[in-house]
């Protein structure tokens, strides 16, 4: 398992889902609509990519994906 | 339980094939004229199907299953698909077996496995899976319906819309939002008994095709549910929405397929056969060569749900594959239903099975999630899993 920076997390939302537009590693991703279901999506697939693990279904949640940090400390638990 | 031997995967598509043909396949073009207004046009082949086992082809024996593996079950779905002409009848029984049953298998607690598990492979019980509403059919996260906390369990509200069997349906699996202040992701899933006081059932849709079995609304009004409904933890609905909807992609058109082959053999034989001024039409390369195209799809869809299966055998989890599976198979049994059409020439207009069976695939690339949303999902996965 490779790890990955909270700041290469939201580079990478900001860059490939936002079109540039720019997100603060503790900014609420989910219930503001920033991030869709799709948005998630391509999300767990570049974590699942870039450090080489497999994120179970049933851990994709709002309270692990509601920011950055959240994504970050849920990924210290797997 | 005692012993019983199991049959040879061989021997139990040879089984499937006859019992598709022989039972199910019986007073098919009267059945579809009727659309399922009354149960007992279909509830009799339902219950049938199920004591031939087909309910529990891959559902664990201690339910009454006969637990075999993903790859085995496509096979024995497939030769079910050959030998049976009703389409709808498929869709149903594939629809309850990878949506309902394997996520109940997988999510359920004991509790709610031994209570539901063996009256569902057994045919004495038919599931609903409830997911559609007026405001959220492509996208899951419009779901209005609610389920509410009460002292002893939770109170159901809400619509639901376009259910397979769920006029005549005992059981559903129902989605709704526990917690709104987590909007859509606060989405819970239950295991709701249809006899409850408040639920109430709409009459089947006079729909265009797959009218051997109905579909409809299902209506929750201030609905009291025990806890033990819930399926899973509270909270997890949209991960159990995500996982059993992947099965249901991948593998719900696992006898469409088989239907497939058939049409595909009987259009070689059409065109051998059909030869106005003594020449057969297959010689005509306009002819042949959509014929061939046909096989092409077939093969290819066929390799694809082999290959969903094989991945689930092997414990390989890929994100894509269910998309893929359902956006290619769907098309292809589009496709393959109009071509079959367009080579019967004016015969094919007639109603009846060929006419039946666009009608029947025209639904299969919207139901489960369109064809578009398939294509959205897989950008969405390769936008992030392709590296730097
Ligand atoms: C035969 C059949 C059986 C069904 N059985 C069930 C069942 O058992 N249980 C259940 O819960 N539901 C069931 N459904 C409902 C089915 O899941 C929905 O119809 C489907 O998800 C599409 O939703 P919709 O009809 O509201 O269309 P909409 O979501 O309104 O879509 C309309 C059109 O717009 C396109 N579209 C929508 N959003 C986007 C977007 N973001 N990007 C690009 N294109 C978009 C769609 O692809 C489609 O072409 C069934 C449907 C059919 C036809």
């Amino acid at each position: 398992m490779s790890r990955i920076s909270d700041q290469e997390i939201a580079d990478f939302i900001s860059k490939t889902i936002l079109d540039g537009r720019q997100v603060s590693t503790t900014q609420e991703l989910l219930l503001s609509g920033i991030l869709d279901s799709l948005g998630v999506m391509t999300l767990v697939a570049f974590l699942e990519t870039e450090m080489k693990i497999q994120i179970p279904t049933e851990k994709i949640t709002f309270e692990n994906f509601s920011s950055v940090e959240q994504v970050s400390g849920f990924l210290n638990t797997i | 339980m005692g012993y019983t031997l199991m049959l040879s995967i061989d021997e139990k598509c040879e089984e499937f094939r006859n019992f598709g043909h022989e039972v199910l396949s019986e007073d098919v073009e009267e059945r579809d004229r009727r659309g399922a207004k009354d149960p007992s046009d279909w509830m009799g082949l339902w219950q049938s199907a199920a004591h031939k086992g087909v309910l529990g082809i891959n559902m664990p024996q201690q339910f009454g299953g006969e637990g075999r593996s993903f790859t085995d079950s496509f096979q024995a779905l497939h030769s079910l698909g050959e030998g049976c002409r009703d389409n709808g009848m498929l869709l149903g029984l594939n629809g309850q077996l990878w949506a309902m049953q394997h996520s109940i298998s997988v999510f359920g607690n004991e509790h709610q496995k031994a209570k539901w598990l063996p009256a569902l492979v057994d045919g004495e019980a038919v599931c609903a899976h409830a997911v559609t509403e007026t405001n959220s059919g492509s996208d899951v996260t419009g779901i209005r319906a609610t389920a509410e906390k009460t002292k002893y369990g939770y109170r159901l509200n809400g619509e639901k819309i376009w259910i397979g069997m769920a006029p005549a349906a005992d059981v559903a699996q129902v989605f709704a939002i526990t917690n709104p202040d987590h909007g859509a992701w606060g989405m819970s899933a239950f295991i709701v008994d249809l006899k409850s006081p408040g639920v109430s059932k709409s009459a089947p849709y006079d729909k265009s095709g797959h009218r051997t079995v109905p579909t409809g609304k299902l209506t929750f009004e201030d609905v009291e549910i025990p806890d033990e409904s819930l399926l899973g933890s509270e909270g997890s609905g949209h991960a159990i929405f995500n996982q059993s909807i992947a099965w249901e992609r991948s593998f719900i058109f696992s006898s469409h397929l088989g239907a497939m082959k058939r049409q595909l053999d009987e259009t070689v034989l059409f065109a051998r056969d059909r030869a106005p001024n003594g020449k057969p039409i297959i010689n005509n390369q306009t002819v042949s060569n959509r014929i061939a195209d046909m096989q092409v799809r077939y093969e290819i869809s066929r390799l694809l749900i082999e290959n969903a299966a094989r991945e689930i055998d092997a414990g390989v989890k890929n994100r894509m594959t269910p998309s893929v599976v359902k956006l290619s198979v769907a098309e292809a049994l589009l496709e393959n239903a109009l071509q079959a059409q367009r080579i019967r020439g004016a015969s094919g207009y007639l109603t009846g099975e060929c006419e039946r069976m666009v009608r029947d695939m025209a639904g299969t690339i919207t139901l489960g999630g369109t064809s578009d949303i398939q294509r959205l999902l897989i950008s969405a996965y390769q936008k992030g899993a392709v590296r730097t």
